[in-house]
């Protein structure tokens, strides 16, 4: 097993617990929020129809997440969101963090390959993030 | 149905299907889009983007361990993952224009054939010949791993990378276009195809499974398909489903218990080909 091999493997296992970590609390916080008589994302219409679940209920933008963060009492979907967040980044950093690593080892050649797979990750991720 | 009944039953099926998909070396993905729209109504697009975000989950898990243990590699799947990250946005941007029908059709058929791959992966052997396909020297297409049952380490060399890289294509636009891993196509690529080794074909599948679907995933969460409500149950229940599949799996030595769990993926396939074809009501 290659240093490679074993610093992707930590950042895809620690990326993910904290994902998991993030969406358990923003679920919990979402049933105590509807528990409390709070409004919650309406089940039967939003299921059904995609439009009718349109915002503030789903998430479509990185600074739609900041505003949910920023809200008092703060947004638990929003919590959910960046755990979601998290996890569609984590393959996308264990890409990124290959590339020097490949070029400590001498390999340009993958380092040159990890580099334009990240570039293509991190652009469809920034695109999506800010669409 | 209330709120926190709604969610109960999501991760309760969740983690059905995250054990189902373990057991039969499927991911969740594909058997719980189908699960989702039939059973719970939900809608196509939520359902796929929900069962991405399981995907990822999963992969990281299981790529992290293969990772370490040397099974999955690296090389081979960052070099096929530049073919299955365009397929996948690819697939992703249609996914948003193309008839909900057809999506279904399309699913149906590829779930139907994922079975028919599982049932193959049954038996397993080593490739025996090592080839010298030009395209696997220059890139370093090859590695050593220790195969525990052999009780030996096994060398593999890359075949035919060119017809693997094609077919990688199709599996990464699949995954985009369906909210699915694709791993019973990218297996296909690497075992069949590029005659890898079938442990080492699961475990690289497995790495590029998150890479493929993250840059999927991107345009989902752009285009709102993405709900909090319905993806994080989702990817909770899948990912402890796949967790105490997996487990389980090392003690279901009998194929015949796999075999069960088939018709009951045909009757899935069958009934998403059926609404895609308009026979039933969707």
């Amino acid at each position: 097993v290659t240093a490679v091999e074993r610093l992707v493997s930590r950042v895809l296992w620690w990326g993910g617990v904290a994902s998991i970590t993030l969406m358990l609390i923003g679920l919990a916080g979402y049933v105590v929020q509807v528990g409390i008589g709070g409004e919650g994302f309406d089940v039967p219409r939003g299921i059904e129809h995609r439009e009718a679940g349109r915002p503030p209920n789903v998430f479509t933008s990185l600074p739609q997440v900041l505003d949910g963060l920023r809200r008092r009492p703060i947004d638990p979907l929003a919590v959910a969101a960046v755990g979601l967040l998290t996890l569609l980044a984590t393959p996308v950093v264990a890409v990124v963090v290959a590339v020097p690593v490949f070029l400590a080892g001498g390999d340009r050649r993958y380092a040159l390959i990890a580099a334009l797979l990240a570039v293509a990750l991190v652009g469809s991720l920034l695109i999506g993030g800010s669409g | 149905m209330g709120h926190v009944a709604f969610l109960v039953a999501l991760l309760a099926t969740s983690f059905a299907a995250g054990i189902v998909g373990a057991v039969l070396g499927l991911g969740g993905g594909i058997l719980l889009v189908p699960l989702l729209t039939m059973v719970f109504g939900i809608n196509l697009h939520y359902a796929m983007g929900a069962s991405l975000v399981s995907v990822i989950a999963t992969s990281s898990g299981a790529a992290a361990t293969y990772l370490r243990s040397g099974l999955s590699n690296i090389r081979v799947g960052l070099f096929l993952a530049m073919a299955t990250v365009t397929g996948a946005v690819i697939g992703a941007a249609l996914s948003g224009i193309v008839p909900t029908r057809a999506l279904e059709l399309i699913l149906g058929l590829a779930l139907a054939y994922s079975v028919v791959v599982t049932l193959r992966q049954l038996k397993v052997e080593l490739p025996e010949t090592e080839p010298y396909d030009p395209i696997a020297m220059r890139f370093g297409l090859e590695g050593t791993y220790d195969d525990v049952r052999l009780g030996r380490d096994v060398k593999y060399r890359a075949d035919r990378v060119k017809t693997g890289v094609a077919v990688m294509w199709g599996a990464g636009l699949l995954s985009g276009l369906l909210g699915i891993g694709s791993g019973a196509f990218k297996v296909l690529a690497l075992d069949y195809v590029m005659r890898l080794p079938m442990k080492v074909s699961t475990a690289t599948s497995n790495f590029m499974i998150g890479i493929t679907a993250s840059a999927s995933a991107a345009v989902y969460f752009a285009r709102g398909d993405i709900h909090p409500v319905i993806a994080t149950p989702v990817a909770l229940g899948v990912m402890l489903g796949a967790t105490v599949g997996t487990v389980l799996m090392g003690r279901l030595r009998n194929t015949t218990v796999r075999a069960l769990f088939v018709p009951v993926i045909f009757y899935l396939a069958l009934s998403m080909i059926a609404r895609g074809l308009g026979l039933v009501a969707s």
